[in-house]
């Protein structure tokens, strides 16, 4: 399948404000992505799960590192060029509502990026505007109203209808279902999945919750301070993720299921500040299984056996083989 | 027959309207019952009547809505009768609240310890050494490092899990016999809000509030609760103790937020009943509030599952 996007060794920090010191955000992020393939990034608040989408759109400006996009660098391009890209390359936010313009119709919101990008006729772009409402399932009757009022779910739709409207390649979903209920995270799901099968878009899907993501992602990346420390195919990291963070996230859902075993990997207390980030491993001040090295030095990217393209990052998961490992995983869970 | 066993906290056919007469009854005839040391999980979507139904025990429903039918009892008493004074004393002593949103619920202005000991102080007369050192242990309790020096920061100085823990403390310092609990870690990551969870269950364990839990989450009422109670749009349309729920659910209502939860998992399907008679529910604890559930079956909206469990007609 076609690459559509390739991340290398990005980076993004802010000064803090009144200060000398500098937060990292994102720190040193790299994965691709194919065409028609959905990745899910997974990390609790401050993790730099958001930034990353934001860098990968410059939406913000990224400290370092490389973006490929259908084998454009995107930070060498001038901002006219950029405000061309973003056509194939779009967003959508948590609360939708923040991304419209109240005084809006539903049908300009979603009309509005089709008289930007497009050259259709009037006539063209109204049938273009109908299939879309069609194809994300909103009602006729709605598109004449302002989006103000309308159940979250219904709006969520108009901006995934407006998203699409200029066919993009590339769509980042920052927390697209977390504003909902159960069953409306789902239906939105069914919509990004139908059509992602109809256009082969390409999906980030940005979400805390995890059972969204399993949902929906082919490959999960779970984030952590600014870092993935594994990456892999939804499967392989739902049924053994092997970091110890992966771990302790995953075992932290519970399931609908009195029935459920309940061990758990446990953290010790929370997130640090990503403000003066020290030298080794991220999680090393919360982690059951730390050892000397992973204070001071980063730990190393892992390929794991049974999957294609399985990594973490880890280093007593490194050092161990697989099985002396996955003892030590289970026995940190209580 | 047998006296009923008086539960400590008594709902009874409780009907909660909008003061201007529009649009339906916010809650339409709930009853439900909790002992000691019980916790109920209260079920549903956004709009059900959750929130409502915690407000109207703890008699702060907001303006605009109040209580047309029904009673409320606590220890036997009928707090629906009771003077706003008579209130502000049982509230926050002997019926507390947990609140969801961390730093945003506590006051700004005042540090974690001054916030507990304002709660000890406004309804113990006790010295100062005392009310530090209940404010200390308890923070000890719900799991704050070094808690004598926590007590001296502000709100904005805490992390989201922090804040969760002193809202927790606050509630649980005078020992309450009826603890609400409203969404309590919705707005914390999920390893934090496994944390507090564990860490308010203990609590739970150690000092015997009946409780109800008012989530949206199947998973939290199946790993912590004991009964479940499904509201949807302010009827109650399903009650049984957990582990009964979690294996012969039948309201549609019910089935479908259990699918979604499931689907949206890939989850393995339900246990079958033997399965569930062999393994007992995981915190061993069996369902005690049957009283509530007689009473409700005789409307003849509702039907019996089996003696733990029933469901409205549909």
């Amino acid at each position: 399948m076609a690459e559509v996007l390739r991340v290398a060794d990005l980076v993004k920090k802010f000064p803090v404000a009144g200060t000398r010191l500098v937060l990292t955000a994102v720190n040193g992020v790299s994965f691709t992505l194919d065409e028609g393939e959905t990745l899910g990034v997974v990390g609790e608040s401050g993790s730099g799960k958001t930034t990353l989408g934001r860098c990968i759109l410059r939406l913000v400006e990224p400290t370092s590192g490389t973006i490929g996009f259908l084998g454009r660098d995107v930070l060498s391009l001038r901002s006219s060029e950029m405000r061309r890209l973003r056509s194939e390359m779009q967003i959508i936010y948590q609360n939708p509502w923040e991304a419209f313009n109240p005084i809006m119709t539903v049908y300009q919101l979603i009309e509005e990026p089709l008289k930007l990008h497009t050259r259709l006729t009037r006539k063209e772009s109204a049938s273009e505007v109908l299939r879309l409402a069609e194809l994300v399932g909103l009602p006729g009757e709605v598109l004449k109203g302002k989006p103000r009022g309308l159940p979250a779910g219904l709006q969520q739709r108009a901006a995934i209808a407006r998203a699409v409207a200029t066919k993009p390649r590339l769509l980042i979903a920052d927390e697209a279902t977390s504003s909902l209920d159960l069953s409306g995270r789902l239906q939105i799901i069914e919509v990004l999945q139908h059509l992602q099968r109809e256009f082969k878009i390409a999906y980030i899907f940005i979400s805390h919750d995890l059972t969204s993501v399993l949902r929906i992602s082919h490959r999960v990346a779970i984030m952590y301070l600014g870092q993935i420390l594994e990456l892999g195919p939804t499967d392989a990291i739902f049924s053994g993720s092997q970091q110890p963070y992966s771990r302790a996230l995953l075992s932290s859902v519970f399931r609908p299921d009195p029935w459920a075993s309940e061990r758990r990997v446990r953290l010790r207390a929370e997130i640090p500040s990503p403000i003066d980030l020290l030298s080794g491993c991220p999680l090393a001040s919360r982690c059951p299984l730390v050892e000397e090295e992973c204070h001071t030095i980063p730990p190393p990217r892992t390929a794991i056996g049974g999957a294609d393209g399985w990594w973490a990052a880890c280093h007593p998961m490194a050092l161990l083989p697989r099985e002396t490992w996955e003892r030590r995983l289970a026995d940190a869970a209580t | 027959m047998a006296v009923a066993v008086q539960a400590r906290l008594e709902v009874n056919r409780l009907w909660v309207e909008r003061t201007a007469g529009r649009g339906p009854a916010v809650l339409q005839g709930i009853s439900l019952a909790v002992q000691p040391g019980q916790m109920l999980g209260v079920v549903g979507e956004a709009g059900a009547g959750k929130s409502v139904l915690g407000f109207a025990i703890l008699g702060l429903l907001p303006p605009g809505l109040c209580v047309a039918r029904g009673s409320i009892k606590l220890h036997g008493e009928d707090l629906l009768s009771k003077s706003d004074k008579a209130l502000r004393a049982i509230r926050g002593r002997d019926l507390a609240l947990i609140l969801s949103g961390g730093r945003t619920a506590l006051n700004p202005m005042e540090t974690a310890g001054t916030q507990i000991k304002n709660v000890i102080r406004s309804h113990l007369d006790v010295d100062t050494a005392t009310t530090d050192r209940m404010a200390i242990d308890i923070l000890n309790a719900v799991g704050i490092p070094d808690p004598a020096r926590r007590a001296h920061s502000y709100p904005h100085e805490l992390s989201g899990g922090m804040a969760q823990r002193i809202l927790i403390a606050q509630a649980m310092v005078l020992s309450p016999s009826v603890l609400i609990a409203d969404e309590p870690t919705s707005d914390l990551d999920v390893t934090v809000a496994a944390q507090v969870l564990d860490q308010m269950k203990g609590l739970i364990e150690g000092k015997e509030p009946s409780t109800i839990m008012l989530t949206r989450d199947l998973g939290i009422v199946a790993k912590y609760c004991d009964g479940a109670a499904v509201l949807r749009q302010g009827v109650l349309v399903e009650y049984a103790s957990v582990a009964s729920f979690f294996a012969h659910a039948s309201h549609p209502y019910s089935l479908a937020l259990l699918a979604s939860a499931k689907q949206a998992r890939g989850d393995e399907p339900v246990p079958s009943f033997d399965e569930v008679s062999r393994e007992r529910h995981s915190y061993g604890r069996t369902f005690k509030d049957f009283a509530a559930m007689r009473d409700m079956l005789t409307d003849p909206d509702y039907m019996q599952i089996n003696d733990a469990h029933i469901v409205r007609r549909f």
